[in-house]
């Protein structure tokens, strides 16, 4: 919202700089993005009467003009431009003036003859909007009634210091020039000047002005008044100055009209010509799906059922809130208007806006939502203009709202607004704030009693009110507030989930992967780049509206996103990289729509620079950590190696927990450019998190002796080591108390489809020291489990 | 017989002293004490002498072998020393040599940061709460005051998979979801990734938040600022200032925006807080009594504020980080520098 100062001063007194007023209004809530000093760029450039022009004496192309400026009545100044003649006011830059792109101005000498200065075209004063590319290259012309040796910052309207405003969404009353005036009136102190305008309510109730209004739950209030005998013209100075410095061009009174209220007092009118008003009455009414108008930018638009159009008794008129018609707008032969001052619900407005793909100002506005009072501000402002400037008599009016809603009363004692902003506010803390933004506030044995202004919609109770008192008498109240209050006294917990996943993070850390985090979406084509489309199938989560088709899905998987990110690693040359995430995946469960899909979370670690085994290695240490006994199974992933890829299962419940192994070589070379080896494992996180079981009983130490053995055998090739060392398990009873394989042979000594497999052994009692006996037996049973299950031998 | 035991006493003493290794020495041991040495020989003999000689005889020959013993022992000592040195020399290392980059792994930066302020704020007695990313629209607005019509409630201005199902924008759901089912106090707090369709250097499609929560009778926006300054003070130094500005956000009211004291200049105005001083870190406000009631509790009895961190914001000041972008580049070279 841009404020021009010299406007707010219409509505209230500002004493304060700039700077302070800024401070001001951030202090009270209001955030001021920009101070824009609008004569900034522009200096010692004065408006100039020519009142003589002779030919250079040396010079064909030049001419000597002689001008009335500021100060002096003789100032000579040589041009080029033959095309001016005396009595035309144009701009002069002195010497030492500064033009709008920066360029400074000195007197000179041209051709012998000295110039005090030089005329200015258009661009160099800062006027853009000329059509004629003719008139950009010559001097530019103000128009007679100029006064003349102004500064022409004045005379543009550029004179003037500007706030940036930008108001909170709650505040959509505060979106006018009196809006910020009546925050500015508060905080300092000093009253509103003007708070209502010409009373309209003794106008005659709708002659000749038939309204209807069918969709009242769009249109909350509709007020429309006929102004008669209307004069088409130019707008008064102050108006124009005005609407520029904020931005809005002139372009006749009533048009003017309209947006200098809608900036005044945030109230967004429209202006329709009486006399194409078809059959004088007015149909507030959702379109028909073949209408079709032709909006004021000259578009043609075809409206539908679901939007709100003002229509004539044949036709829409106007789309409601958004933007008029071309066809019942005004004209130059305009005789009569109807000024439309309306409030529709601003969902209606926005889904319009959206669907037509049109916005203006008056819809932005609707959208953030107008309160009820607007209207009558509106057009008592308009009016009060029309009847200053003569430019019509109002002659009739018509409003839908009959029973002005009886306005919200809060009700509290000081104690109640104490408790919620928990510093002691006095009698005086509550009146003097609530009063200067315009609650009527009456006060009996601390039982207050304040009548919310009708233009405060976001006010509803006594935090409402709480915030207001605070926000005016200002948050340094707190600095000299030293609470030590906390309540009761809570337990704060991490929890076991957080706990876990930072003991998980630890095993990754210390093994050297990094932690990345990649975005929850996908691209849609990801899963056909990994062949796996197909298993997910129904179960995929869309977007509704993606940025764009890179982000367009929710990831069912983290190892789409972990080999990409690997990927990059390895086209920018990183080496030693392996990398690990953890977070969500998202798959539908059902084909109910209404029913949150299933979130779980997974952990992925990846690297192109260790073996599958160094990998797995991780793994089992994240397992060990954790307390998970896992086996291991071949398994087939369309973007995995056919023989380095297994599932990995938890023992006790044979479910699955995840996958380790190598990416296809199809994927990672050919997609991805990554010709080493990636290596990767995806596990359910959740599932280890809520299986998790925890250290639980102590157990003793053995603190007899350990004694070693060691096996060699040979066995078929396929059997696999996890096989091996399970049958050597359940072969003995107790006493073995570790078994794992030290050595594997394949080659010469042993047949093609056999190999030697060397089987570490170690045996202690918790009772006493073993004897060879005891151990022997052991050996012997063990060694026989393997020759009957497996054929295997001794070597 | 004697003098012969002097002669050789003399001798294995030149031979002990010419030792240069421990097994040379082993070598003199067995030569003349070992099981067929010539020290040993001679006390086998003894039984051949004449009964008046073998006493002096044999008490000499003891002495001899005790002596010998004593000379290899020291002189076996001596050597082990010698040689261990000798070893030592020859292992020789280059210890400016490392083995090829093995590296500790390192956190992501937002985690870091993430894990510090969930640190803070366990210790001021929150709890963690989760849930899930991928919300009803009841969790994410209507509960907490954002009725249909709220502008925030635009398709753009949220990710949506149906009609009523969106992405958080927000983990107030979470807060929602517990406060349906859990009797004050409730201390809690939410961390995790919300979704917003916006895209540049300051804005990510998709950011971690962190919002926390207290409910409980008599719990004031003093309260608030007395807790957002503890943890102001721990996040960045003793000395960091807490400022309130009043703002609007619908679940909380009255509505602050929470400014720190720069971290870099300490409030005397530099580039991270545009000359300011002032750095805008968290929103909060006193919860809207209308959301409490909305989730079931009652705010005739109970009261609460309510907090929330944008963590990558706060890890982009920590850290002096200019673009948000970068911290989901995934380089290693990004993120192996936050060890």
């Amino acid at each position: 919202m841009l404020v021009p100062i010299s406007w707010l001063k219409e509505y209230v007194d500002v004493d304060l700089s700039p700077i302070d007023l800024k401070n001001s209004l951030v202090k009270a809530g209001f955030e001021v993005e920009e101070i824009i000093d609008l004569a900034n760029k522009i200096s010692n450039v004065y408006t100039s009467k020519i009142i003589n022009i002779k030919k250079h004496p040396s010079a064909d192309k030049l001419i000597i003009c002689e001008v009335a400026s500021k100060d002096k009545n003789h100032y000579f100044i040589v041009t080029n431009d033959i095309s001016l003649q005396i009595n035309d006011i144009v701009p002069l830059a002195l010497d030492g003036a500064v033009l709008y792109d920066g360029k400074i101005i000195h007197s000179d000498t041209i051709r012998d003859y000295k110039s005090d200065g030089m005329f200015c075209g258009p661009e160099e004063i800062g006027i853009f909007d000329i059509d004629s590319s003719a008139k950009k290259m010559s001097v530019y012309k103000f128009s007679d009634s100029t006064f003349v040796g102004e500064d022409v910052n004045i005379i543009l309207g550029r004179n003037d210091i500007v706030l940036d405003i930008s108001i909170t969404a709650n505040r959509s009353d505060a979106n006018s020039i009196l809006g910020i005036a009546r925050e500015v009136s508060a905080i300092t102190g000093k009253p509103l000047k003007k708070t209502f305008f010409e009373d309209f309510s003794t106008l005659s109730k709708r002659k000749e002005l038939r309204c209807e209004i069918e969709a009242s739950d769009k249109c909350r209030r509709y007020l429309a008044c006929l102004v008669k005998d209307i004069k088409i013209t130019d707008s008064p100075d102050y108006i124009k100055r005005r609407l520029k410095s904020v931005g809005i061009n002139s372009i006749n009174n009533i048009v003017d009209l309209t947006n200098y209220v809608m900036i005044s007092v945030g109230q967004p009118l429209h202006a329709f010509d009486y006399s194409k008003i078809s059959g004088n009455s007015i149909i507030v009414r959702m379109s028909k799906d073949t209408e079709v108008i032709t909006a004021l930018n000259g578009n043609k638009y075809t409206l539908n059922k679901s939007i709100l159009a003002i229509c004539n008794s044949n036709e829409p008129m106007a789309i409601a809130g958004v933007m008029g018609g071309k066809n019942h707008s005004i004209d130059i032969s305009t005789k009569h208007i109807v000024l439309e001052s309306a409030n529709f619900a601003r969902d209606s407005v926005r889904n319009t806006s959206r669907s037509l793909g049109l916005q203006s100002e008056s819809s932005l506005r609707f959208e953030k939502g107008i309160d009820l009072y607007s209207q009558e501000l509106g057009i008592s402002l308009a009016l009060q203009i029309i009847k200053d400037e003569k430019w019509g008599t109002a002659y009739s009016i018509y409003d839908s709202l009959t029973n002005i809603p009886q306005p919200k009363i809060v009700s509290f004692r000081s104690i109640d607004i104490t408790k919620v902003l928990g510093i002691s506010i006095g009698k005086t803390d509550i009146i003097y704030p609530l009063e200067s933004l315009g609650f009527q506030v009456s006060v009996e044995n601390d039982y207050y009693k304040c009548v919310v202004p009708r233009w405060r919609d976001d006010i509803y109770g006594i935090n409402d009110i709480a915030e207001e008192i605070i926000r005016i008498i200002g948050y340094d109240r707190y600095d000299e507030i030293d609470s030590k209050r906390m309540g009761s006294v809570i337990l704060g917990q991490k929890g076991d989930f957080y706990k876990l996943i930072e003991k998980t993070k630890e095993v990754l850390l210390g093994d050297g992967f990094s932690e990345v985090i990649n975005y929850s979406f996908i691209p849609k084509k990801a899963l056909d780049e990994l062949n796996i489309s197909e298993d997910f199938e129904d179960k995929l989560i869309y977007l509704l509206n993606p940025l764009s088709d890179e982000y367009a899905l929710m990831r069912p998987i983290l190892s789409y996103s972990m080999i990409k990110i690997i990927a990059k690693n390895f086209s920018r040359g990183n080496k030693n990289v392996k990398l690990f995430e953890l977070g969500k995946t998202y798959i539908k469960e059902s084909n109910i729509i209404s029913e949150l899909p299933h979130e779980s979370y997974k952990l992925c670690f990846s690297s192109y620079s260790v073996s599958f085994f160094e990998l797995k290695t991780t793994l089992e240490r994240i397992m060990y950590l954790l307390r998970y006994d896992v086996l291991y199974k071949t398994k087939k992933l369309p973007f995995m190696h056919d023989y380095r890829c297994a599932s990995v299962i938890d023992k006790k419940t044979g479910i699955e927990i995840g996958f380790i192994g190598e990416v296809k070589a199809s994927i990672s070379e050919s997609i991805y450019d990554v010709t080493d080896r990636i290596v990767l494992c995806e596990l359910n996180f959740d599932y280890l998190t809520n299986n998790y079981q925890g250290y639980k009983n102590f157990k003793n130490i053995s603190k007899y002796q350990i004694s070693d053995r060691d096996i060699s055998i040979v066995i078929d090739k396929e059997v696999k080591a996890q096989d091996i060392i399970d049958s050597v398990s359940s072969a003995s009873n107790d006493l073995l108390i570790d078994a794992y394989i030290y050595d594997v042979y394949y080659g010469a000594q042993v047949n093609s489809n056999q190999k030697s497999v060397s089987i570490k052994l170690r045996f202690q009692s918790n009772t006493h020291t073993l004897n060879d006996f005891e151990i022997n037996s052991e050996m012997e049973s063990i060694y026989s489990s393997l020759k009957e299950k497996y054929n295997a031998y001794l070597r | 017989m004697e003098n012969n035991i002097v002669a050789l006493l003399e001798k294995v003493n030149n031979e002990i002293l010419a030792s240069e290794s421990t097994s040379h020495i082993n070598e003199v041991r067995i030569k003349y004490i070992g099981r067929t040495g010539l020290l040993t020989n001679m006390l086998k003999e003894l039984k051949n002498l004449p009964s008046q000689e073998r006493p002096t005889v044999g008490k000499f020959l003891n002495e001899a072998r005790i002596t010998i013993e004593n000379l290899i022992s020291n002189k076996l000592a001596e050597l082990i020393v010698y040689e261990q040195k000798k070893k030592e020399e020859s292992e020789l290392l280059d210890i400016s040599l490392s083995l090829p980059s093995f590296k500790r792994g390192v956190l992501h930066p937002l985690s870091i940061v993430k894990s510090e302020i969930i640190d803070i704020f366990t210790g001021l007695g929150f709890s963690i709460e989760d849930g899930p990313e991928i919300e009803l629209s009841k969790y994410n607005f209507e509960l907490l005051n954002i009725p249909t019509d709220h502008p925030s409630r635009a398709f753009c201005d949220s990710f949506y998979i149906s009609d009523n199902i969106l992405l958080r924008t927000q983990t107030s759901g979470i807060q929602a979801r517990v406060m349906e089912k859990t009797v004050p106090p409730i201390k809690i707090i939410c961390p995790g990734k919300v979704y917003r369709p916006d895209d540049d250097a300051t804005h990510s499609p998709m950011f971690q938040q962190i919002e926390g929560l207290y409910v409980d009778k008599n719990v004031s926006l003093a309260d608030l600022k007395h807790i957002l300054e503890l943890f102001a003070k721990k996040f960045f130094t003793e000395s960091t200032k807490v400022r309130f500005r009043p703002s609007y956000f619908p679940f909380t009211e009255p509505s602050v925006e929470v400014d720190l004291s720069c971290a870099i200049c300490g409030g005397a105005g530099c580039s991270l807080c545009k000359g300011t001083g002032w750095l805008e870190l968290l929103g909060a406000g006193v919860v809207n009594p209308i959301v409490l009631d909305n989730c079931g509790i009652s705010s005739s009895i109970y009261n609460g504020y309510a907090f929330g961190i944008g963590i990558e914001r706060a890890t982009m000041v920590k850290y002096g980080i200019p673009d948000m972008r970068i911290l989901f580049d995934g380089d290693v070279r990004y993120i192996d520098q936050f060890r």
